[in-house]
């Protein structure tokens, strides 16, 4: 059974892709949640190589944004690379006025994502 | 089709209470899916009610229980507005840290403040800072 709770992780091209489970990431507990275990998957041996996919979600608070951060500052840190797939509209206009797109390296589609990575790894 | 009995108004009082915050926030976007609000309007509403309760339950009220939350909505089919208050000592907003500068960026406080001016038509606080009052005018071109 999956340690996991609000992601679920699948492999494609040997890179992880990490779906977010919720559909409004808005529930204090459950955003601790998340946060754990992002990070997490951030504490291998090797350097992370993520795509997060966000096909599923219709909203998120500033405090999942903020686990976000943390997440690609630790991952970035150890050398791997996050990218952020398939983000609605309303959420990506979210990251640009907060400038947040400068921190984040969003990709349209999982399959660019992957195809980055890939030759990124 | 317009199912909503518009105006919708709201008067209430919550404890500071997560849960109870969100049962609030699903109660208000129930009535703006029922009249057909588009989902950007419904997600930048959400996004102001949701940050402006935590704001006020986090950092005005400091998560105790024996404090609560005074709200206040007034939907009509053209207008959402939207009162909150809370028990606390309020703030000033030129406190409050620039979320886009990179010293900042992980700080929690400050992004919730700047997605409400960006998503709402007007936003404003009393003084001392511990009541923030907002409304949006819905959009029909999409």
């Amino acid at each position: 059974m999956s340690q996991f709770h609000c992601i679920q992780i699948s492999l494609v091209s040997d890179i992880q892709v990490v779906q977010l489970v919720d559909e409004k990431i808005m529930d204090p507990l459950r955003i601790e949640q998340l946060g754990k275990e992002l990070l997490s998957l951030s504490d291998g041996d090797d350097p992370p190589f993520l795509v997060l996919s966000f096909s599923t979600v219709r909203f998120l608070s500033s405090a999942a944004i903020n686990k976000l951060i943390v997440l690609e500052r630790r991952i970035k840190a150890r050398g791997g690379k996050l990218l952020l797939t398939d983000l609605r509209s309303e959420i990506r206009d979210v990251f640009g006025f907060t400038h947040l797109d400068s921190h984040f390296r969003i990709r349209n589609d999982l399959a660019a994502a992957i195809a980055e990575l890939t030759s990124d790894s | 089709m317009n199912n909503a009995a518009m105006p919708w108004n709201l008067d209430t009082s919550i404890p500071s209470d997560h849960s109870q915050a969100c049962d609030l926030i699903r109660l208000t976007l129930d009535q703006l899916e029922k009249g057909s609000w588009s989902e950007a309007d419904i997600f930048a509403i959400q996004m102001a009610l949701e940050e402006s309760l935590m704001n006020a339950i986090k950092h005005g009220n400091k998560s105790d229980p024996a404090k609560s939350v005074h709200v206040v909505i007034q939907l009509t089919d053209e207008d959402f507005f939207l009162k909150v208050a809370d028990e606390g000592a309020g703030f000033q907003l030129c406190d409050v840290p620039d979320p886009t500068c990179d010293e900042n960026i992980e700080k929690c406080s400050g992004r919730g403040i700047m997605l409400m001016r960006h998503l709402m038509d007007t936003v404003e606080y009393n003084y001392p800072g511990n009541s923030v009052q907002m409304r949006k005018h819905r959009r029909r071109d999409q």
